[in-house]
Parts: structure tokens; C-alpha cells; sequence
């Protein structure tokens, strides 16, 4: 058997808490890179804070996060969480998020939005950086709207621009927090097929939150099932789909699909 | 008590050094008390408590004395700390600061108003800190307040005649010095009120063109 490589993404006992309520209430995990993993489960139970944490958005509060090996967080004496700034900035390089609301720049347009940071971050040239946009932006279907404000496009539009966005730092992981859920129901198919085609290239290690449950069944490798902040089921789609062990699982995924 | 027309038509000509002060004056103030009025928001809203504390103590106290007894204060004091400016720069320089404070209130209902995802997505994107303010939150806050913004810009520029007060020869000054040398007031006073009214609509209706073309931009 070949020596597995070590998880890109490793989470131990990881805790967090929004003032009274805890969110997460040690979660264990190991991603090895360039799988997709769906995250399902009821709304509360800790999917969005799981991804939030991840992006290095919010510090926890206890536990142990590792990302592709580095650990950005250090506990203080007092018990608090304190990251390093440069470590933070590094670690964040190699992850991008794509948001429920998109959360596009409303004051500049399509590629200004997927510009910025290519240059900002990664110091490339404004004509190398326009580039690298355009490629994404047609990666995503949009190439003909590079010049468009945000509040000219739809909902689905503006989610692939994000995503183009995102993608445009060559991240190592994509974490999609409920990306098709503030779309129109005849927009969610465009957003989906875009998501398969990236899972389907496994250089990204993926993980998407959501509550399309064939979506989930057919482009993931694995599924966590989240219930009151903790990973409750764990496993291949068919798995827990189908003869999930989980009773909460099974009737989560009848109450959510109808069947 | 009769409104000389030739007479007044004969004055117009001495009140141009007069309005060539205000709107320098306005144009000064406006741009100190646009940006120290950015800079006092931010520092409101820094982490450190400290300075946040220490920030919103100079905002209050600056908005709650007069205009008249800063720039008199400024007059007479500043020298004596061995800072010597002309009555123009003290004048300017009081406008500026008293309508900073207003400003910063202003800019930080503007950065408040931003919603928390935007600084989520500069934050995913790596963008640094200076990056975030200034790229992607800055430009949609001050966007917001254009209108508020304007406003007190507008009261800026109706608070010149203040600087009168510590020998600034603008257009109330102007106006006294005519009446003083020729016992007639009501032509020169009319006409100070004159000036003000027609620069303060063409000042709001420039304020509503840039508010439109902001519109634009975001629509």
C-alpha cells in the first residue's frame, strides 16, 4: 500500500462559540488533497462556522487547525486564540471562499472584481492580472460580460464571477458556503454544472456546503453529515445515502429531498 | 431707505478679492475636513481601545464648542506655540478641523453601513488591511454619504463670514468696510446674501450631479 500524503486539511477538537451559543463542538477531520466533499445537514449545526474557520474569517476558540501542514492559530496564555499576522496571510493564500451572497465589490465592475487581488496580493502587472481575469472569467462562461457592474448581472452571474474571483488566486482549496441558495431555482444548474467541471479536474480540494442532496450524491467523494456541531456522519456518498447507519442522516436527506 | 441699483451695480466690482477669499477658504476646509474627517473615522473604529476612546473624545469636544471661539482660540494661541500662520490659514485651518468632527460622524454611519460580507470577501481574498479600507470599504461608505457629506459642506461655506472675525477680508468683512466708508449698508449686506444664496444652490445642485454620477457607477 503507497504511504498516504498527509491531509491538506486537518482539524482536531476544534471548538467555537458565538457568544452563548457553541457552534462547533469538536469537530475531527482529515482531507487528503484534491477531494470534493459535500457538507450537509440541518441549518445551525455548524456547516457555515466550519467553512467561516477554514477561511480563516473567525479564530476558534479551542482545538487544532492545520492547513497543507501550518498552523496559523496559537493559543495565549489566557486561552485565547492569536494568529500570526504573516503566518495568517500565507495560510489564507491557499484558500478561497465563495459566499451565499456572493459578496462581489458592488463598485467595480466584473474583472475589476476579479483583477483586484491578482494584483494586490500576488503583485502581478495590470496587464498580466487583466489576463488571468478574462481566462477566468470565460473559464466561468462570462467573458463577454468583463465590463458589467455586479448590479447588472443575475444572481447566477454574479455567482460565477465570484467564483472566477476566487479561483483567480489558484488557491490549494475552495470552500462554497450554500452558493446556489440565494439563487433563482432556474440559476442553480448553470452554478452546480461550473462546480462538477472544477471537481471533476481534482487539482482544488473542494468542500461545499449545501443542501442539493443529489448535487451532494453524485460530484462529492465523501459527505459529512453536521448535526448540533459535530461531524455525526462521515463517508462515500452511496454510503450514507443509501444504507447510511445514521438514523438522523437517513431522515435528513428524506425530509430534505421529499422522497 | 431706497435700493440703489447703480449703487450697487457700482460695489459689485470690490467684492471680487472678497469672494476669490471665501471660496479659497471653502475649497481649503472642504478638502482638510474631507479627509481628517476620513482619517478621525477610522481612528474611531481602530481595535486599540485607546485610540478609538481618545479619537471620539476630540470628535465630541470639537462638535460641542463654538466655531467662533476655536477660530478665536486658534488666533490667539497658535502664535504664542510659536506656530505662525496667516489670519487666512487660522481661519481655514478651524473651518477644516470643526468640520472634520462633523464629517467623521458622517464617513463612520457610511462605514457602518457596509455590510459585513464585504470585508469577508476582502478578507477571502487575502486583501490587506490598508487594501480592504481603501479599495473595497472606503469608496462604498463614502459613496452612502455624498448627500450628508454635501450638507455640511454647504454649512461650511455659510460659516466664512466667521473669519471677519479675526480680520479675514472676505465678503462680510467686504460688505462692513463699504458701509463703513459710505454709510450705506443695505446694498453691500444684500449683496453678501446674494453671493451666498447663488453659490450655495450651485453648490447643492453640484452635489446632486455627483451623487448621480455615484448612483450610476453602482447601479
Amino acid at each position: 500500500m503507497p504511504e498516504t500524503p498527509p491531509p491538506i486539511i486537518r482539524l482536531r477538537g476544534l471548538r467555537k462559540s458565538y457568544g452563548n451559543v457553541q457552534v462547533l463542538r469538536g469537530v475531527d477531520l482529515d482531507v487528503p488533497h484534491g477531494q470534493t466533499v459535500s457538507v450537509i445537514g440541518p441549518s445551525g449545526s455548524g456547516k457555515s462556522t466550519l467553512l467561516r474557520l477554514l477561511m480563516l474569517l473567525d479564530a476558534p476558540d479551542a482545538g487544532e487547525l492545520e492547513i497543507d501542514g501550518e498552523s496559523p492559530w496559537t493559543a495565549e496564555p489566557g486561552g485565547r486564540m492569536r494568529a500570526d499576522n504573516a503566518r495568517l496571510r500565507r495560510v489564507r493564500g491557499k484558500v478561497g471562499m465563495v459566499f451565499q451572497h456572493f459578496n462581489l465589490f458592488p463598485h467595480m465592475n466584473a474583472l475589476q472584481n476579479v483583477m483586484e487581488a491578482p494584483v494586490s496580493v500576488l503583485g502581478l502587472k495590470a496587464g498580466e492580472a487583466r489576463e488571468r481575469a478574462l481566462d477566468y472569467l470565460d473559464q466561468v462562461g462570462l467573458a463577454d460580460k468583463a465590463e458589467a457592474m455586479p448590479a447588472q448581472l443575475s444572481g447566477g452571474q454574479k455567482q460565477r464571477v465570484a467564483i472566477a474571483r476566487a479561483l483567480a488566486l489558484q488557491p490549494r482549496i475552495m470552500l462554497f458556503d450554500e452558493v446556489t441558495s440565494a439563487l433563482d431555482p432556474e440559476l442553480v444548474g448553470g452554478v452546480l454544472a461550473l462546480l462538477r467541471g472544477l471537481a471533476q479536474r481534482r487539482t482544488i480540494t473542494m468542500l461545499i456546503v449545501t443542501h442539493h442532496m443529489r448535487f451532494a450524491e453524485r460530484c462529492a467523494d465523501r459527505v459529512l453529515f453536521f448535526e448540533n456541531g459535530v461531524i455525526a456522519e462521515d463517508g462515500p456518498p452511496a454510503e450514507l445515502f443509501h444504507d447510511g447507519v445514521h438514523e438522523r442522516t437517513r431522515r435528513f436527506v428524506e425530509a430534505v429531498t421529499g422522497d | 431707505m431706497i435700493f440703489d441699483w447703480n449703487y450697487a451695480l457700482g460695489i459689485l466690482p470690490q467684492f471680487a478679492p472678497a469672494l476669490w477669499i471665501t471660496l479659497q477658504a471653502t475649497a481649503a476646509g472642504m478638502l482638510l475636513a474631507l479627509t481628517l474627517g476620513l482619517v478621525l473615522a477610522l481612528l474611531r473604529r481602530c481595535d486599540v481601545a485607546w485610540v478609538s476612546w481618545l479619537t471620539a473624545g476630540v470628535i465630541e469636544f470639537v462638535r460641542s464648542t463654538p466655531l467662533l471661539v476655536q477660530i478665536y482660540f486658534l488666533f490667539y494661541v497658535l502664535p504664542e506655540t510659536g506656530m505662525r500662520l496667516s489670519a487666512f490659514a487660522t481661519g481655514t485651518l478651524a473651518l477644516g478641523v470643526h468640520y472634520a468632527a462633523y464629517c467623521a460622524e458622517v464617513y463612520r454611519a457610511g462605514l457602518d453601513a457596509v455590510p459585513r460580507g464585504q470585508w469577508d470577501a476582502a478578507a477571502a481574498l487575502n486583501l490587506g488591511p490598508l487594501r480592504t479600507l481603501w479599495r473595497i470599504i472606503v469608496p462604498q461608505a463614502v459613496a452612502r454619504v455624498v448627500p450628508a457629506l454635501g450638507n455640511y459642506l454647504v454649512a461650511m461655506f455659510k460659516d466664512t463670514p466667521l473669519l471677519s472675525a479675526i480680520t479675514v477680508v472676505e465678503l462680510l468683512q467686504t460688505a462692513k468696510m463699504i458701509g463703513a466708508e459710505s454709510f450705506r449698508y443695505v446694498e453691500a449686506l444684500t449683496l453678501v446674501g446674494v453671493f451666498f444664496l447663488l453659490l450655495s444652490l450651485g453648490a447643492a445642485a453640484l452635489i446632486r450631479v455627483v451623487e448621480g454620477r455615484l448612483q450610476v457607477a453602482h447601479a
